[in-house]
């Protein structure tokens, strides 16, 4: 697909795994993954482990059809960084929650992604993890719809999701902290999730370049599988991080942040910027 | 407040967190996150959870000393004498 930037596999629920008839047979876990899964003590650790690697490698020949889906092997990089074993030009990331989990694979640049229900309970003290900026954000959405206490949650876990899917995007030794992360236009997704329809957006921003998306494959490359229904928020914003902080000194990433709502679970895919499609 | 007391604070936050398990029961040497499957935002909460009710203000900078049991009571024995001193 021409401009595709990433390729996100979206799962199925863990408990349709059973009904595989060899989990191991199904993952094809080979390289350093044997040992790294045999260590893994809890069994739900061991499911949402083989699931997140068979959707990477799923997600992989996605994007890169001439690999054969056995002979993908990961590894993980001094930093912590998931790498795929004899292909360094892939950017790999996935994320998990309860039985859900999701996986993304780039080929142009860094990518992260991150998922969490809907109803996900208490977050964390929002002056722990917002830039002043998001902060101000928040307190001007509340000033306009006080009431309004779901949105304002909603709005806090599209920032959420957005930050961690930018720090697994991170490319750089080390990570950068949650508050040196500035997420742009974070007041639109919270409706944007609501209405769940196309939109136009600012340009550059993201929401353009949604208008010949289907509920399949959109310019970004996304795509998903999965007994749930997928809706494809028509939000997305710009996040810019840096070691020293937004608007210092110093290197910076500048990405694009999707967001996705599949049944009930709120995904955000952090990738470098789509070049315009041909 | 001892190392005693700070060991039981984060075992208290922890189960609230994560109702269904036994934070009493970890390896204080182990990763939390491991121990407990915790994710990130638990992590956070734990740690801005306990911060709160000590009245200190942990950092980003810090967050992987708070990894497993036996470091996050150090690391807060450390603030809390700093604190005091």
């Amino acid at each position: 697909v021409t401009g595709v930037t990433a390729c996100a596999s979206l799962v199925w629920r863990a408990r349709r795994i059973g009904a595989e008839p060899s989990v191991d047979d199904w993952a094809g876990l080979c390289g350093p993954d044997v040992p790294r899964a045999a260590g893994l003590t809890h069994p739900a650790a061991m499911t949402r482990f083989v699931v997140t690697r068979a959707l990477l490698r799923a997600t992989i020949v996605q994007l890169r059809p001439e690999l054969a889906r056995t002979t993908i092997a990961f590894d993980v990089a001094p930093s912590g960084r998931l790498e795929v074993v004899d292909h360094p030009e892939l950017a790999v990331s996935s994320s998990h929650t309860g039985t859900f989990a999701v996986a993304a694979v780039a080929a142009d640049g860094p990518v992260g992604i991150d998922v969490e229900p809907l109803d996900r309970g208490e977050l964390p003290r929002p002056e722990a993890w917002l830039t002043p900026q998001e902060l101000a954000g928040v307190t001007t959405l509340d000033a306009h719809t006080p009431h309004e206490t779901d949105l304002h949650r909603l709005m806090l876990l599209h920032l959420w999701v957005a930050k961690e899917a930018v720090l697994k995007a991170w490319p750089g030794p080390g990570t950068t902290g949650r508050r040196r992360i500035r997420i742009s236009c974070p007041e639109a997704p919270c409706a944007d999730v609501e209405t769940a329809r196309p939109a136009a957006g600012p340009p550059g921003r993201g929401a353009g370049r949604r208008d010949d998306r289907d509920a399949t494959h959109g310019p970004t490359g996304a795509s998903w599988c999965g007994d749930g229904e997928a809706v494809v928020a028509p939000a997305a914003a710009s996040a810019v991080t840096s070691p020293s902080g937004p608007g210092a000194d110093g290197p910076t990433l500048d990405l694009g942040v999707d967001w996705f709502v599949i049944d009930a679970h709120l995904v955000a895919l952090a990738h470098r910027h789509a070049p315009a499609r041909a | 407040v001892n190392t005693e007391d700070l060991r039981d604070l984060i075992i208290e936050v922890l189960s609230d967190i994560a109702p269904e398990t036994d934070p009493s029961d970890v390896d204080p040497t182990e990763d939390l996150r491991d121990e407990l499957d915790l994710d990130s935002m638990d992590e956070l909460n734990m740690i801005t959870k306990v911060g709160e009710r000590l009245g200190i203000d942990v950092p980003e900078k810090d967050y992987p000393q708070m990894r497993t049991l036996e470091g996050a009571v150090a690391y807060l024995s450390g603030r809390l004498a700093a604190h005091a001193g």
